[in-house]
């Protein structure tokens, strides 16, 4: 069996998150005015550097309040995302977007980039999510705005702020011994404010699960088994801080994590002893100083991160690696006329501790260059930018173009088109851990993308609907290479295509409904390999996801449905993973009214679908779980908007 | 004036080529699309020439048109032999009389003699008594040779001969009269007994039941409608001239026929199958086992798609008969005949499959338990009914009665000691002077790389009770895995797959352990040019072919370890860059 990667660890540059552009004083007679974002209610800015014309989509923590969710789950509801799992309750979880594979995107932490250089994909379950106030996914090639590596989007998880965070606990307990204790304050103060909050989870993960272990005989039964050593512990916190010195801004962020769980195995290859425990610690600052020179901002950021991961697989015994990463960078913007122009350039590196990869480091430079122009009245949007990247020996240029056209007010179009590069990681040049071989000589991963969407916003309803294509090369695939060893090479090129759908209106006041879909079509796009023109495996060709929540008063029901179709496990597509429909309902009730307390009753995967993940990795069952919930500030009705 | 925006976007770009073709509908030069599949309609014996045109049994295609072997001709949608054949006797349609064979391409009087074209008996022929041309007299009939007034009243000794129209003839031997007067045995064919068949070496497999020398006719080699494979040729009886083996390339599919001196006698042929899916596309094959269920049925362990394909070698390209899943999405291991079955061993689902090679009826004997940790890895038979098996997460041996389908033995590997993980791969069955052995590859993995793990071989009884013995292959054979014994059970070779990959940069040499099971001990130790020997197959001529699990090459040696050589069966993978390797090699048939 082939053994895991090792996951999880720092990319080269971070940036805070962006306010610059919203409270700088304008000092300039041609100030740009903000982008008029049609919508019902007009939504916060995001803090974090973003680009106004990609497709993005906004899943605000809150709206999920006193639900048993992880951040797997609350990315799922967005349209193109695809997410993959090796059981549940704190266990492995990645994401992919439009179709690109987990190493192509960018996790970002507050601005801070969990992808990172030692490979592998980013585990989503170790994030704690009691901590996140909005995760913010942006589809499509970002690599112009956020750096080499973003081919298929970026994930932007943003925790709580100081103006954000009210002072709030949560306790919740359910099945399989799962329990989690939050809270959160703030202080706030004439120059500034600070915030902090804390959340613990834990489960056994112990449920049952059906087995055919003669699958080859149709008509078999299936044998009833409990899933062992799948439990998993995390604790976490995040600190913030914001003060006013001069004119000038302050903004500090600390994020700190661990935990440990068991490695529980496929169903026909227990591993009854595997366990990992890992850590994540972050700290970043950000000061922005409005006109500092002249008429140009200046914005100066710096960041680092330890990543530690320590994974015990029989029978080689423990695996430690440890990656520490650093960089900074500065920032320019300066408005003139209808544009507002922005350079940035930073430098970064990071160094991998393990053993099993001959302790790699590489530095990190980049230079950027982007003009957002505004035209037509504030009707048309513009936005060409350009990158430089070099990440080690490897090094090239993302350029992108974007625009956002909106003819009247309930409608805009946006269109983009882009190209980037994803450099190999340690773990692929490097990586000889058992059976994994590594291949020192590979380049990196190139593909070139392009976007139009539409959205419509008229009163309390969005729709939008968007087209993408993509095109990739020198795809870096893992081939058997003795038999039962494994071995990456530069051989794939790939085809995706596909469209997003959404919908969210608000029939009445207390009701809100949310619906999404994905559609994919890829191919192997090699002519030279055997599945040439097959579909792609691990790429659902359809996925569904609806959300209703009411919310009549003092009471709250929620009712969610998620639906993929069947994907293909191999190259040929001759073996498959099942689809899936899982529904969750929940009900609450808001028992006092100051302070705000709301308890509430949840039931997960009511139609019992047991399809496996991932190589048979069973999912739970139907599990029901209950949450406490009380604030000090009165709770906003549940909502998601769509851009 | 309004000053204009500088663009930035250097380079826009534009996406790279149209769309591509649609997925599942496009073949590559020189292939065609034939429904779902790509053929080659100048080799394709099924789709010769043209999409469904197949050719007939027995028949190649070449340059896009049907042919026979090297001393057959097409006679209609047969192959024959005109220098045998009685029905098409020196070309197509020329039938022998009855009474005549064909020799050389000539029509031969089985009685010896041919008068005015005729085959006649002149022992008995009226018109040619004695001679051609001295006929009897009306009322006289011709016996033995000589007119005389009437055949023996007594029908002879026999009481078999007749009267025929003034011949007086042994109606229980005459081609002619088979049986009574008049009935005429049909071409080729002899009287015996009082009844027509064919003679030896000869069988009435023809049109009409016309004989046919089956000790050279490809299309009936041995009996009526056993059919060489199109790319070998009918003598004795047998036939003859196919490869010496097969090897099978694991990431193309390809499966590679060669010849005793490695040369390639026929072109390398993809291995696709349909798919297990309803409705998916045909399926490129991963070979990792070969197994001969018959001269001409390959079966083929398709590991990357989790099938087995089952192959019809009667023709070149092979045809592919049915595929039948492995309960997958892990990877099968291995493919062996056992007990009448084929058997699969399935080690990510923990089972062994057995399959009826007749209706391919599927069963499974499972391993796991949802609390186990198991993973069924390699196995070999005893030659009837009991399958030896190496679990390498439970660190066992069973013994399985596929007769009942029943685990009837289990043996613990002795322990590696700390921190050292013993781990049970190769095994095969020997023949030692004693009785039957069990022969296990037990390597002791603590650190595959770069120092590689030791390894023993443990000689275990039929009955698994405990381990007779331990042969150390030494210390040159590291990373050891698979085992083969000798058709005779005397030879076993151990593979030793050495360092490889990365260990040492690059590819290193391998190693094989060639133990002489009568003494227990290591005959030789010896070095080939592969970069981690496998899988091996004794060939029909003693030889041994090992498969290299690090690049496309198979290794030929003698039983003795001398005059080892190497040849190139698989290409390199696509973009020049990575891993293939030979999966599989198994003997010709």
């Amino acid at each position: 069996m082939v053994r895991r990667l090792a996951i999880s660890i720092a990319l080269a540059l971070w940036r805070m998150p962006d306010r610059a552009l919203a409270e700088a004083p304008s000092q300039s007679a041609t100030e740009l005015p903000p982008v008029d974002v049609p919508t019902s209610e007009s939504p916060e800015l995001p803090r974090d550097e973003r680009d106004p014309t990609a497709l993005t989509t906004e899943i605000r923590a809150k709206d999920y309040a006193g639900e048993e969710r992880s951040v797997a789950e609350l990315v799922a509801s967005a349209p193109g995302a695809t997410i993959h799992r090796l059981g549940d309750f704190g266990q492995l979880a990645t994401v992919t977007l439009r179709g690109s594979s987990a190493d192509q995107i960018i996790v970002l932490l507050d601005g801070v980039p969990l992808t990172s250089a030692a490979g592998g994909t980013v585990d989503l379950s170790t994030i704690p999510p009691e901590l996140i106030d909005r995760i913010e996914v942006l589809r499509g090639d970002a690599g112009a705005r956020y750096g080499a590596g973003a081919l298929g989007g970026v994930i932007n998880i943003v925790t709580r702020r100081p103006s954000e965070t009210v002072s709030a606990a949560t306790v919740g307990a359910g099945e399989w011994n799962t329990e989690d204790v939050s809270a959160a304050g703030a202080l706030a103060g004439a120059s500034g404010g600070a915030a902090l909050a804390a959340s613990f989870f834990r489960s056994d993960g112990d449920f049952p699960y059906r087995w055919n272990p003669t699958s080859e005989l149709a008509g078999s039964p299936l044998l009833g088994a409990v899933r062992r050593n799948d439990w998993s512990d995390l604790a976490g916190s995040v600190g913030s801080g914001s003060w006013r010195l001069g004119r000038s801004e302050l903004t500090v962020v600390g994020e700190g994590s661990f935990g440990a769980r068991g490695l529980a195995g496929p169903v026909d290859a227990l591993t009854p002893t595997d366990h990992e425990q890992f850590g994540r610690a972050i700290v970043g600052a950000r000061l922005d100083d409005p006109h500092a020179l002249g008429p140009l901002d200046l914005e100066l950021s710096a960041h680092g991160r330890l990543d530690s991961l320590d994974v015990t697989l029989a029978p080689e015994g423990p695996l430690p690696q440890t990656d520490l990463e650093g960089g900074g960078s500065a920032s320019l913007a300066w408005a003139i006329g209808p544009e507002l122009w922005r350079a940035e350039a930073g430098a970064g590196r990071e160094t991998l501790q393990a053993a099993d990869e001959g302790n790699p480091a590489r530095n990190e430079l980049f230079a950027s260059l982007s003009d957002e122009i505004t035209l037509l009245r504030e009707r048309l949007l513009v936005v060409p930018a350009i990158r430089w990247d070099a990440q080690g020996p490897f090094e090239g240029v993302s350029p992108k173009l974007g625009a956002s056209f909106s003819p009247w007010a309930p409608l805009e179009l946006r269109a983009n088109v882009g190209e980037s590069f994803r450099a190999p990681t340690f773990g692929e040049l490097y990586l000889q851990q058992g059976l994994v071989a590594p291949n020192p000589s590979l380049l990196p991963e190139r593909g070139e993308s392009a976007d139009l969407g539409v959205a419509f916003s008229e009163g309390p309803a969005l729709a939008s609907l968007t087209a993408f294509a993509s095109s990739y090369q020198d795809l870096i695939v893992y081939e058997v290479y003795p038999p039962f060893a494994v071995k990456p090479f530069n051989i794939g090129r790939a085809w995706i295509e596909g469209l997003e759908a959404s919908l969210s209106v608000r029939p009445a006041a207390s009701l809100t409904l949310e619906a999404v879909y994905t559609y994919l079509l890829t191919w192997d796009d090699d002519p030279q390999s055997p599945t040439y023109g097959y579909p792609l495996p691990y790429r659902p060709p359809h996925h569904a996801h609806g959300r209703a929540v009411w919310q009549p008063g003092r009471f709250l029901a929620t009712l969610e449905a998620d639906w993929a179709t069947p994907q293909a496990l191999n190259a040929a597509g001759s073996l498959t993973l099942p689809g899936h429909f899982i529904v969750d309902a929940g009900a609450g009730i808001r028992v006092l009214d100051r302070p705000e307390l709301w308890l509430t009753a949840e039931a997960k995967n009511l139609t019992d679908d047991q399809a496996p993940d991932l190589y048979g990795y069973p999912l739970p069952g139907t599990s029901f779980f209950l949450t406490l919930r009380g604030s000090f500030d009165p709770q906003s009705n549940p909502r998601s908007h769509d851009r | 004036m309004r000053r204009l925006p500088l663009l930035l976007s250097l380079g826009v770009l534009l996406l790279s080529t149209a769309c591509p073709p649609k997925p599942g509908a496009v073949c590559q030069s020189p292939k065609t699309s034939c429904g779902s599949e790509c053929v080659d309609e100048t080799t394709d014996p099924r789709n010769c020439g043209g999409c469904g045109q197949a050719c007939a049994s027995g028949q190649s295609c070449v340059a896009g048109a049907c042919s026979c072997g090297a001393t057959d001709v097409a006679c209609g949608s047969l192959c024959v032999d005109p220098k045998a054949d009685p029905t098409n006797c020196g070309g197509c349609g020329q039938a022998c009389l009855s009474g005549a064979y064909c020799d050389g391409g000539s029509c031969a009087c089985e009685t010896g003699a041919s008068c005015d074209g005729r085959c006649v008996d002149l022992q008995s022929d009226h018109d040619n008594c004695g001679s051609c041309g001295s006929p009897c007299g009306a009322s006289d009939v011709c016996f033995g040779g000589h007119c005389q007034a009437a055949c023996p009243a007594d029908g002879g000794a026999a009481g078999t001969i007749q009267d025929c129209g003034g011949s007086c003839v042994d109606t229980s031997s005459a081609p002619l009269n088979c049986g009574g007067c008049g009935k005429a045995c049909g071409a080729g064919q002899i009287c015996s007994a009082g009844s027509c068949g064919c003679g030896a070496g000869l069988g009435a497999c023809g049109p009409d039941g016309g004989c046919v020398d089956v000790t050279s006719n490809p299309q009936n080699c041995g009996a009526c409608g056993s059919a060489c494979p199109s790319f070998e040729s009918c003598s004795a009886g047998h036939c003859v001239g196919g490869p010496a083996l097969f090897a099978a390339c694991y990431h193309s599919g390809l499966l590679v026929p060669l010849a005793a001196d490695g040369g390639a006698p026929l072109a390398p042929w993809p291995v696709v199958a349909p798919s297990p899916v309803d409705g998916g596309l045909p399926v490129p094959a991963n070979p990792i086992s070969l197994v001969f269920t018959d001269p001409k049925t390959l079966w083929l362990l398709d590991s990357g798609n989790g099938q087995v394909d089952v192959l019809d070698l009667t023709t070149w390209p092979p045809t592919p008969k049915v595929s039948i899943g492995t309960g997958g999405p892990d990877y099968p291991n291995q493919i062996l005949l056992c007990g009448g079955k084929v058997v699969v061993v399935v080690s990510g689902n923990d089972s062994i499959e057995t399959i009826d090679p007749a209706t391919y009826a599927v069963g499974a004997i499972s391993f796991g338990t949802p609390s186990a940790s198991t993973n069924p890895y390699l196995a070999a038979c005893d030659g009837a009914h009991t399958l030896y098996v190496t679990d390498s997460s439970a660190q066992v041996v069973h013994a399985v009665d596929l007769s009942t389908g029943t685990v009837t033995a289990t043996l613990a590997v002795p322990d590696g000691g700390p921190g050292v993980s013993p781990d049970p791969s190769g095994i095969g069955v020997a023949a030692a002077p004693g009785g039957p052995e069990v022969l296990v590859t037990l390597e002791y993995l603590a650190n595959y790389c770069p120092s590689g793990a030791p390894a023993d071989v443990l000689v275990l009884p039929p009955s698994l009770g405990s381990v007779a013995a331990t042969i150390d292959p030494g210390a040159s054979c590291v990373n050891a895995g698979f085992l083969s014994v000798s058709p005779g059970g005397g030879l076993a070779v151990e593979s030793c797959g050495g360092y490889y990959g990365s260990c040492t940069g690059g590819n290193g040499t391998g190693t094989l352990a060639l133990i002489d099971v009568a003494t227990g001990l290591v005959s030789g130790l010896v070095t080939v040019p592969l970069g981690a020997p496998s899988v091996s197959a004794f060939l029909g001529d003693g030889r041994i072919a090992v498969a290299d699990s690090a690049s496309g090459s198979v290794a030929l040696l003698e039983p003795d370890g001398g005059g080892v050589s190497a040849v190139a069966a698989c290409p390199a993978g696509p973009d020049g860059g990575p891993g293939e390797f030979v999966g599989a090699v198994v003997a010709g048939p």
